[in-house]
């Protein structure tokens, strides 16, 4: 297959695009444009901070690692807090019942001794 | 007419068998008095000790008193605690004579007629219009399972209830120990009450 120099200039001569091609640019463009801007709106910071996340999962292994064991750890001291604190009252309570129970028995055993003595 | 009395044997073995199941823990309990009817009088009282201390409780009283191992009259109170099952004290202090009735401390003394429990001291004084009682309950094997004291004053009543076995002779020598006043303190307290009170008036 041949081309001559008039088909050569033939396909390469100016072609009017017609007025809707600007329009579907200009359209083109604005649905870039709002792809662009639409992404960090929902993400925001931490959209950001998650993306960034996922790309490290090993960052993300030691963090998630390091906020599990920091929990565990809270917890483990809130108990021991709260245990402490019960079992001193129970301490207490036993002591404030043996010291009532003491009273009272001396009590008795004294008025007994008394009332035996002539 | 064989397998009819097999199964009829059967049948009467495990209901006894349920019956002694169920029995056992009631017996456990037995020694445990109500205590609740004696709230009411908290409004009237002007000094209320409430203690109710339960199994668990007591385990983590005496897991407390453990901590301090060098000292041998923590050891001495735990020793007497641990192996309780409960301890529970209802004491009220009123500022005028006839603050309950008769009918309180009868409910207590009906529950303490019930069997098993045994009174071993009884003190009544008509003209200082005070009863007091220590009453024992004894398990099967003749080892004490628990102790009541009843002491009813006119401005004062004190229900104690120990759940278990429980050593009278070392409850009663355990003034001045840990925390809890001996004689010369408990004489000391009144000499310094008596004083404030002389004060007071004046």
């Amino acid at each position: 297959m041949q081309f001559s120099e008039d088909d050569l200039r033939a396909a390469l001569r100016r072609k009017d695009p017609g007025e809707s091609f600007t329009e579907s640019v200009m359209a083109r463009v604005n649905q870039l444009q709002a792809r662009v801007t639409s992404t960090p709106k929902a993400g925001s910071q931490l959209g950001e901070l998650w993306h960034g996340l996922l790309r490290r999962p090993a960052l993300t292994g030691a963090a998630a690692g390091m906020l599990i064991v920091g929990a565990s750890l809270g917890f483990v001291h809130y108990r021991g807090v709260q245990e402490r604190r019960t079992g001193e009252v129970a301490k207490q309570q036993a002591l404030l019942a043996l010291r009532i129970t003491n009273a009272k028995l001396n009590h008795v055993i004294e008025r007994v001794k008394t009332a035996q003595t002539p | 007419m064989k397998t009819a009395a097999r199964s009829n044997w059967l049948i009467g073995f495990f209901v006894g068998v349920l019956v002694f199941c169920l029995a056992l823990p009631t017996r456990a309990q037995d020694a445990r008095l109500k205590l609740a009817q004696l709230e009411k009088l908290s409004a009237k009282a002007v000094e209320v000790n409430n203690v109710t201390l339960d199994g668990d409780m007591l385990q983590l009283a005496a897991k407390f008193l453990d901590l301090d191992k060098d000292d041998p009259e923590s050891q001495q109170v735990k020793s007497l605690i641990k192996n309780l099952k409960g301890i529970y004290v209802k004491s009220f202090e009123f500022d005028q004579p006839n603050q309950y009735s008769a009918s309180d401390v009868e409910e207590i003394r009906s529950q303490l007629a019930a069997p098993g429990w045994n009174k071993i001291v009884e003190s009544r004084d008509k003209r200082a219009n005070e009863n007091d009682e220590i009453y024992v309950m004894k398990d099967s094997h003749n080892n004490v399972a628990g102790v009541a004291i009843v002491v009813a004053e006119p401005k004062e009543l004190t229900v104690v209830n120990i759940v278990g076995p429980v050593d009278l002779d070392k409850l009663s020598a355990l003034g001045g120990k840990f925390g809890i006043p001996g004689d010369k303190e408990k004489e000391h307290v009144k000499k310094k009450t008596t004083r404030e009170a002389s004060h007071d008036k004046s």
